[in-house]
């Protein structure tokens, strides 16, 4: 694939197809996608995302289907086998059993799933009002930047990890509009509110220094009010930002659920997460029981390394210094 | 250039801006006119106000610090600064079009330059989206870019800074407009694409009976270009007259001094003339004439030091602002923004409705 280095001067002549790639149409996003697809390490990691989101979304189907019960598939809580707990790795159970005797492989699929939601859903809240009221406070100041300002820094002066504690403590008592905060749905809201802070700031300082950009100022000379700058103009504009944050955000999210699990205020009891896992393996790896740990860990590093990474390449393929030659 | 209605009339504008040193005076009322179908050069140097004049005109000074103190500016016999928001957007990108210094950043870079013109199109005009593009591909070509079909999918980074201006400029042709305000639209081109970009202006001035207001600070472009000129210094204007005139016989002395400081053909100079001292900032403008500490005349002169002269007639259609210019002391203090009393109807009076307006001609059917 990889063609030798040739000087332009000695270079032959381009090939009809290759002309029209370099030809009309090769917008900004076109762009950075090929920069994307050329980039090695990053279409690994994808492929490393890929796979787990596959498994997670298997992890997805199982549980809806034992849920119902259906194909006499059961539940994996009741998956319990107290002959066979604390096996180490066989060929039975690749990655050995906990405490119930249930299979330790099975159960870091399952936690899988968990993960991605958490990433997936915090973040599709937060992403999209981090950039709402990032875009709003930047482009039209004063009053409006004055409150959204304010909200921000009063949550951003809080210790992050503890005001999502904290979150998720009010929430145990809490029923909204029939949605169920114990759980799973809890952790999404309290992630969403501490993490929308990072993509505000981001949006807010980008959009602030777009408003006073030529083209900005060229759209208001050609007659486009406010708000069409800002849906035209500036969220366009802006967009990239939201991804990267959204690639970010993901691992963020993923770690703080593993935290909140092992503290007890992650997913429903009964429900595994690699963070329940971890929190269950303290009194076995005294015990010299090291395989429930080690695979909650080791799959949950894969997943993070992968998209730390990939989060990475995406900047640089979206790098704003790019973005204006 | 018989044609004495008024397109733009600017009266007695001010605009200030009130920063956190003070308050700043970037423009202290400045009076001209704008006639259909004429080129209008505002020159000074890079501070003096004239694209606040411009952005003035638009009503596109940011708001908080800036403001619009005193005056008015009528487009047609409409006070521009009466208007209300919607029916300002109106005017901006329709009947007036404006193009920027910078065309590398004047555009939108998500967008094709398509996009862009078509949605300039369809601000102002009731077309459907194949019409809008096929005017687009139109306009294109009008700015004399080749194979306009397929450009107008292209996006900003495919084009140099020439097709850019060209693109600007066909964006701002899109709502049809009477008026052209560009700032400085060559400033950042090199040599020989200013030429072209000023050719292109020039020929669509003639050729779509447009005025142009051209801000610049290269009296070479305004010799190519102009036919009628105010000079700005200082936040007013110094001196306004027609290009041949203001050429051939300068009266203000900075006006003078601008022209000693450019090089001549033949001409052997080790070192070019300037003009003594720097630009006084807008919030310490010295007294009485803003310019007298870098005359030559009148730097020592009491009534120079204590009292501000005021733009007057010194001869017909010429205007300026200096006590010491030859026949200024006699002079009657016309307003350069009134069309010459001669030509107008017996009352010029300056609030008088019905003087401004003549300018409803066979364009706006057009």
């Amino acid at each position: 694939m990889v063609e030798p280095y040739r000087h332009p001067a000695t270079q032959p002549p381009a090939s009809p197809a290759k002309q029209a790639e370099a030809g009309p149409g090769r917008s900004l996003w076109g762009d950075a996608a090929a920069k994307l697809r050329r980039d090695r390490v990053a279409m690994i990691c994808l492929a490393v995302i890929a796979v787990y989101a596959l498994v997670g979304l298997g992890a997805f189907v199982y549980d809806l289907l034992a849920g119902y019960g259906f194909l006499g598939l059961q539940p994996f809580a009741q998956m319990t086998d107290y002959r066979s707990s604390n096996q180490g790795p066989s060929w039975s159970h690749w990655l050995g059993t906990d405490w119930a005797g249930r299979d330790v492989l099975f159960k870091t699929v399952l936690g899988v799933k968990v993960s991605l939601t958490v990433g997936l859903m915090s973040n599709l809240i937060a992403v999209p009002l981090g950039m709402l009221l990032g875009a709003l406070a930047g482009f039209y100041g004063r009053r409006t930047d004055a409150v959204i300002t304010w909200l921000y820094s009063t949550l951003s002066s809080i210790p992050g990890i503890i005001l999502l504690i904290a979150l998720k403590f009010a929430f145990q008592e809490l029923s909204v509009w029939g949605l169920d905060l114990r759980g799973i749905t809890g952790v999404y809201l309290a992630l969403a509110v501490v993490s929308w802070i990072g993509t505000c700031r981001l949006v807010r300082a980008e959009t602030l220094k777009l408003r006073e950009l030529d083209y900005v100022l060229a759209a208001r000379a050609g007659g486009r009010g406010g708000l069409g700058i800002l849906i035209h103009h500036i969220f366009p504009n802006v967009f990239h930002l939201g991804i990267i944050s959204f690639s970010l955000g993901f691992v963020g999210a993923i770690s703080a659920e593993v935290i909140l699990s092992y503290l007890g205020l992650g997913v429903e009891v009964g429900q595994t997460s690699w963070g329940t896992m971890i929190n269950s393996a303290r009194m076995d790896l005294v015990a010299g029981r090291w395989w429930e740990l080690t695979s909650a860990v080791t799959a949950m590093f894969i997943l993070v390394l992968a998209l730390n990474l990939f989060g990475d390449r995406l900047r640089d393929a979206l790098d704003p210094r790019l973005r204006n030659v | 250039m018989n044609d004495d209605r008024a397109l733009l009339q600017v009266r007695n504008l001010k605009t200030h801006f009130h920063t956190e040193d003070g308050l700043v005076r970037a423009v202290d009322g400045v009076n001209f006119r704008i006639r259909p179908a004429e080129c209008f050069a505002l020159v000074g140097e890079s501070g003096c106000g004239k694209s606040v004049t411009a952005f003035s005109i638009l009503r596109l000074i940011p708001c908080p610090p800036g403001q619009i103190a005193d005056g008015q500016i009528l487009f047609e016999g409409r006070d521009l600064l009466t208007l209300s928001g919607s029916r300002m957007r109106q005017v901006r990108g329709g009947q007036i079009g404006m193009i920027f210094q910078e065309p590398m950043s004047s555009l939108n870079p998500v967008y094709t330059v398509g996009w862009q013109i078509v949605e300039a199109i369809r601000l102002h005009r009731r077309l459907g989206g194949a019409a809008a593009r096929k005017l687009a591909i139109e306009l294109l070509a009008q700015v004399g870019i080749s194979a306009p079909a397929q450009r107008i999918d292209e996006y900003p980074h495919q084009l140099s800074g020439g097709m850019r201006q060209r693109v600007m400029i066909a964006i701002a042709l899109a709502g049809q407009p009477k008026l052209l305000i560009a700032d400085e639209p060559t400033t950042a081109l090199d040599v020989t694409i200013q030429a072209q970009i000023l050719e292109l202006i020039q020929g669509l001035q003639r050729g779509r009976d447009l005025s142009v207001m051209l801000i610049t600070h290269d009296l070479a472009v305004v010799a190519e270009v102009a036919d009628t000129v105010a000079v700005m210094y200082a936040s007013k204007l110094a001196e306004l007259t027609d290009v041949r005139r203001l050429f051939a016989d300068p009266l203000h002395p900075y006006t003078q001094g601008l022209f000693r400081s450019i090089p001549r053909l033949g001409q052997k100079a080790d070192r070019l003339q300037t003009i003594p001292g720097n630009v006084p900032s807008p919030l310490a403008f010295p007294s009485g004439c803003k310019f007298h500490p870098r005359c030559p005349i009148g730097h020592d002169l009491p009534r120079c030091r204590a009292e501000e002269p005021w733009l007057r007639e010194v001869a017909p259609g010429h205007w300026a602002a200096c006590w010491e210019c030859p026949g200024y002391q006699t002079a009657p203090q016309t307003d350069p923004s009134e069309p010459p009393s001669a030509t107008i109807s017996p009352t010029p009076a300056r609030d008088a409705p019905t003087a401004p307006a003549p300018a409803a001609g066979p364009r706006e059917h057009a």
